[in-house]
């Protein structure tokens, strides 16, 4: 059996799924490697998003879906949320040094972007 | 010329990318690439790039135009405010103004506040941390927020946004602003910066108390992360600022992470993982076999969450790790620096100095129990002396534990003492020789002294203890070697030694200058190594004992003593070692030729014998009645010879019992006889060296003693007893004897053959009576001796004395004659200067007392008991004439002599000396 080093299979529910693959797609990168009417098969890297057609899961405010992106895409989702919500806060420094970010997919469902703070560059060049 | 700087101030690009094409553009030879480069250097925090790059602007246009708001800058980003205000051009600009405001802001307990005219974003910036500065938080942050900068700028901005805010108490609004700041930073790439931004994080986080009203590890972790920045990165102020976080509370929290909380949480990790595992197997199970993958979807996005937890526990956890490092480097510093101290008195003053920096505090103190009966100085309390001190209030904290000072020294034991406030920690730092201890106090409720501390403190001290123990043994060790060589020194021989490879460990300068070479040249070599000095060697080897060893340019008296680290050898110069023996001995050659006075001619025909003989090497046979002046002669012969430099060595062969004349003449080996000396003994052969060796009354020589010197002789080569090497000869012999030695061959007494052998040159010195004219010019030198010797006035003789003198006949000769005048004018009356008379027993012997003339060897006249008109003689007066009158009734036979008086050889011999007899 091969041991677990991440997790790499993730599925969410979501009313409308090729509205939300647009958006998994165009905003975080992700690629569609399958898709039919009720349900699309997303890759990033070796995650595997799964959107199938169903209700919206109450999670009580706290983000279900935790998606490490590149700093590029953090930025450009914080940047679209800013020309829609001027005053939105931006990514918030965390422990271990990881930049956190919350948006919402199109269906509501609450996603955690994560970006790590890039390593201190060297002295000398 | 400001433009430049304030664009790039602005600029939203990464300075890694700007600095990049600036140096490229520098490299080529530009001015304004250099400045640019500069600029982005400082900016992002490369000072010593910043500064290069100034240094080569300066030298390519010394008075251009961007140089000092450009200096400026980079002294500000370097943060040395006296260095930007010195850089500030006459009337600068107010941007300039702002930035060594800013440096000067960095300064601990700033209170720098100037008016500055403006409305950039650099000047507004500044008059907003001014605001904070005075602590007014809400000034502050309606100045920041009035501003919309970009780049650099904004970081700074976003900082001093978060401090503002935790200063109005908002943790949360504090941690937005500088997420934002770190944000920025990561983008532009400045190190400095965003270790700033981290520092400012972990006083952030260090207001989040736990339920126990400590600080979240989370503060560590940006402590730590701050750290590994500003340490590379960051100014002088930004290390005082870290050292002050670390001490308020960095290590409690870090404390906390390390002490075993690291392993629990490795295993979070692991277990996290593991059950992660599970339920995605459990899932896909359940997907399997067709059934609601909800629950267990959300089981394992929930894993996913507590892994993501883990992971960051453990991530802060090995900052914490990064922190403690820090801490227990600062201790190996501290170790390494007492290491490399090497006096007490050095390590006295230092130990409380690395103590304070160790973990920080008002003062530090080294303190000892002051001795009894010993002066009391002003910084002394309760009984105790403070040895070195740092810091404040040493006196005072001392008054308060004084009790605990003993309790330490008496238990051994390390320990905390006086209130949370004001605490002290208490370690022993006593060696063999002394008892100390060492203090530590800090007045501080917020972060009293702890056990950590105290700990730290102990290892410190054990350290310290080993390094006096060393230095106290280096210190004797230095003693003992600068005795041992003042020893050395004082010491005209030559010593060397050796270790068990003859390397040269210690060597005096007389052993230098014997061998020719520098003290420095020779220490640390091996003596084989050294060419010429091999004989040298081997004579360490074979441990020689008072032995010649010829070197290449001297010759040398070698004795070696071979001890369990290596040989020791003791060198003279084989001339200056047979000078002194001959000084031992009493046969050095004090007279010359000029000193043998007469107009005689046979006298004089003998002389002139002598002076041809001298300059040649062949032996010399001198005879003549006891008296004469035998040994003179040779004494003559050998200062006139090319031998003078040498020594000259001579042995009475009369005087010397039978059984030792053997060993005296050829030396012997160690333990070649009963009563031998345990390092052996040179002979006179040895000692002569190149000189001249006088057999004095060879006419006395036992006759199987005269073989073995024919041998020698012929041979040219002696052995010492009990030896096996031969030894060279290189003296030239003289004899001497007042025996007819021709008739002692008939006698079959002499060996012909040894008798030819030494009489190679003979010269017989005539008896006085036979030299009569001669009288009155001897007369007169002894007395000119006498009154030299002994300090006093000329003194001369009546000339009625003198005819007497003149017809006496000096049975003893020259001698009888030099004593006798010595022994009138020393009774002489001080203020006389004229012998008018002879003491009785000489008027008595001469011929005008009465007594008629006698063969030299018929017996004189007794000595009288009264003086001159029947006054009493001195006892030691009579002795005198007694030992003289045997002397001469025997014919200067002393054996003889001494048996007639009843006294042992060795006594006779020393009344000789003492009376001047012969």
């Amino acid at each position: 059996m091969n041991v677990l080093n991440s997790v790499e299979l993730v599925l969410v529910t979501v009313p409308e799924p090729d509205v939300a693959v647009r958006f998994y797609v165009e905003r975080l990168g992700f690629r569609c490697v399958d898709s039919d009417p009720d349900a699309a098969t997303l890759q990033l890297g070796a995650l595997q998003l799964v959107l199938q057609r169903g209700p919206v899961p109450d999670t009580g405010g706290s983000p279900r879906i935790h998606i490490r992106v590149p700093r590029a895409t953090l930025e450009a989702v914080w940047s679209e949320d800013r020309r829609a919500s001027p005053g939105v806060a931006g990514p918030r420094l965390v422990a271990g040094a990881i930049f956190e970010y919350e948006t919402r997919d199109p269906a509501g469902n609450l996603v955690r972007l994560k970006t790590p703070v890039a390593a201190p560059p060297t002295r000398e060049r | 010329m400001l433009a430049p700087i304030l664009d790039a101030l602005l600029d939203d690009e990464s300075l890694s990318l700007r600095g990049e094409r600036a140096r490229v553009h520098a490299e080529s030879g530009s001015l304004d690439g250099l400045f640019d480069y500069a600029i982005v250097s400082a900016l992002r925090g490369q000072h010593d790039e910043a500064a290069r790059a100034l240094r080569r602007a300066r030298r390519m246009a010394p008075t251009h135009v961007r140089t000092a708001p450009v200096s400026v800058l980079a002294a500000w980003r370097a943060g040395d405010a006296s260095r930007a205000r010195a850089a500030l051009p006459p009337r600068p600009p107010p941007e300039l103004r702002a930035m060594v405001a800013l440096a000067e802001l960095d300064l601990e307990d700033a209170a720098v506040e100037e008016a500055l005219e403006g409305d950039g974003p650099l000047v507004a910036y500044v008059m907003a941390r001014f605001a904070l500065a005075r602590g007014d938080a809400s000034a502050a942050l309606d100045a920041l927020d009035a501003l919309t900068p970009t780049g650099l700028l904004s970081c700074l901005v976003e900082r001093a946004r978060g401090e503002a805010r935790l200063k109005n108490g908002d943790v949360t609004g504090a941690r937005d602003a500088l997420s934002v700041a770190v944000w920025q930073v990561t983008v532009l790439d400045a190190p400095d910066e965003l270790g700033r931004a981290y520092l400012a994080m972990a006083e952030v986080e260090a207001r989040d108390l736990d339920a126990e009203g400590r600080p979240r590890d989370r503060a560590a972790e940006w402590l730590a992360r701050a750290h590994a920045l500003l340490t590379p990165h960051g100014h002088a102020h930004d290390q005082a600022r870290l050292r002050r976080l670390f001490r308020r509370f960095g290590r409690r929290a870090i404390d906390r992470l390390v002490g075993g909380d690291l392993e629990s949480r490795i295993e979070g990790v692991r277990t996290t993982r593991a059950k992660a595992r599970d339920r995605r197997v459990a899932l896909e199970e359940a997907r399997e076999r067709g059934q609601d993958p909800s629950a267990l979807e959300r089981d394992l996005a929930e894993t996913f969450d507590e892994l993501a937890e883990a992971e960051e526990a453990l991530v802060t956890a090995l900052e914490g790790v990064l922190v403690d490092r820090d801490r227990m480097g600062r201790l190996v510093q501290a170790a390494r620096r007492l290491y490399g101290l090497e006096g007490v008195a050095e390590i006295d003053a230092t130990l409380p100095r690395l103590a304070l920096e160790l973990d920080g505090g008002a003062g530090a103190a080294l303190v000892e129990p002051r001795e009894l009966g010993s002066t009391v100085r002003a910084t002394d309390v309760r009984g105790w002396r403070i040895v070195a001190s740092f810091g404040d209030e040493q006196e005072a904290t001392l008054d308060t534990i004084a009790t605990d000072l003993e309790e330490v020294l008496r238990s051994g034991q390390a320990r905390l003492a006086g209130e949370e406030e004001h605490r002290s920690a208490i370690v022993p730092v006593s060696t063999a020789q002394r008892e100390l201890v060492l203090v530590v106090h800090r007045p501080t409720k917020r972060t009293p002294l702890g056990g950590e501390e105290v700990e730290r403190l102990s290892v410190l001290a054990s350290v310290a203890v080993v390094v006096y123990e060393r230095a106290r043994a280096a210190d004797a060790l230095r003693e003992a070697a600068e005795r041992d060589a003042a020893i050395l020194e004082t010491i005209r021989d030559g010593i060397l030694a050796l270790d068990e490879h003859r390397r040269v460990r210690s060597i005096n300068r007389a052993a230098a200058a014997l061998l020719g070479a520098s003290r420095d040249e020779l220490l640390g070599r091996v003596l084989d190594d050294r060419s010429g000095l091999a004989a040298l060697a081997d004579a360490a080897e074979r441990e020689a004992d008072d032995e010649p060893v010829t070197l290449p340019r001297i010759e040398l008296l070698v004795r070696a003593r071979r001890h369990p680290g290596g040989t020791v050898l003791m060198l003279r110069e084989l001339a200056s070692a047979q000078q002194l023996a001959q000084r031992l001995v009493g046969g050095a050659a004090r007279f010359a030729f000029e000193d043998l006075v007469g107009d005689d001619v046979a006298f004089r025909r003998v002389i002139a014998d002598a002076r041809r003989a001298a300059s040649s090497d062949v032996p010399v046979l001198i005879t003549g009645e006891s008296g004469t002046g035998k040994e003179l002669l040779a004494q003559a012969i050998h200062h006139g010879s090319p031998r003078a430099k040498e020594p000259f060595v001579g042995l009475n062969v009369a005087a010397i019992p039978r059984e030792l004349l053997e060993s005296e003449l050829f030396g012997y080996e160690a333990g070649a006889f009963t009563g031998a000396r345990a390092r052996g003994h040179a002979g006179k052969f040895e000692l002569a060296g190149r000189g001249t060796l006088l057999l004095d009354e060879i006419g006395d020589m036992p006759f199987d003693m005269q073989a073995k010197m024919l041998r020698v002789l012929q041979e040219r080569v002696v052995q010492r007893l009990g030896g096996t090497r031969d030894l060279p000869i290189r003296a030239r012999i003289v004899a001497t004897t007042h025996r007819d030695l021709e008739k002692a061959v008939d006698d079959g007494l002499f060996r012909l053959d040894l008798y030819y052998r030494l009489r190679v040159v003979h010269l017989k010195l005539p008896p006085l009576r036979e030299r009569r004219g001669d009288i009155p010019r001897l007369v007169d030198r002894h007395l000119a001796i006498y009154c030299e010797r002994s300090g006093r006035a000329p003194v001369r003789v009546s000339s009625a004395v003198m005819r007497e003198l003149s017809s006496y006949d000096w049975p003893g000769n020259i001698r009888e004659l030099a004593n006798l005048v010595e022994g009138a004018a020393s009774l002489l009356p001080y203020d006389v200067d004229v012998i008018e008379e002879l003491p009785a027993f000489v008027r008595t012997r001469s011929t005008l007392g009465g007594a008629a003339p006698r063969a030299p060897s018929s017996a004189p006249p007794a000595p009288s008991f009264a003086g001159d008109q029947g006054a009493v003689r001195t006892l030691e007066a009579i002795e005198r004439d007694v030992f003289a009158h045997a002397l001469s009734v025997f014919d200067g036979n002393v054996a003889a002599a001494a048996k007639a008086l009843g006294v042992a050889r060795g006594t006779f011999y020393a009344k000789i000396q003492r009376y001047g007899l012969r």
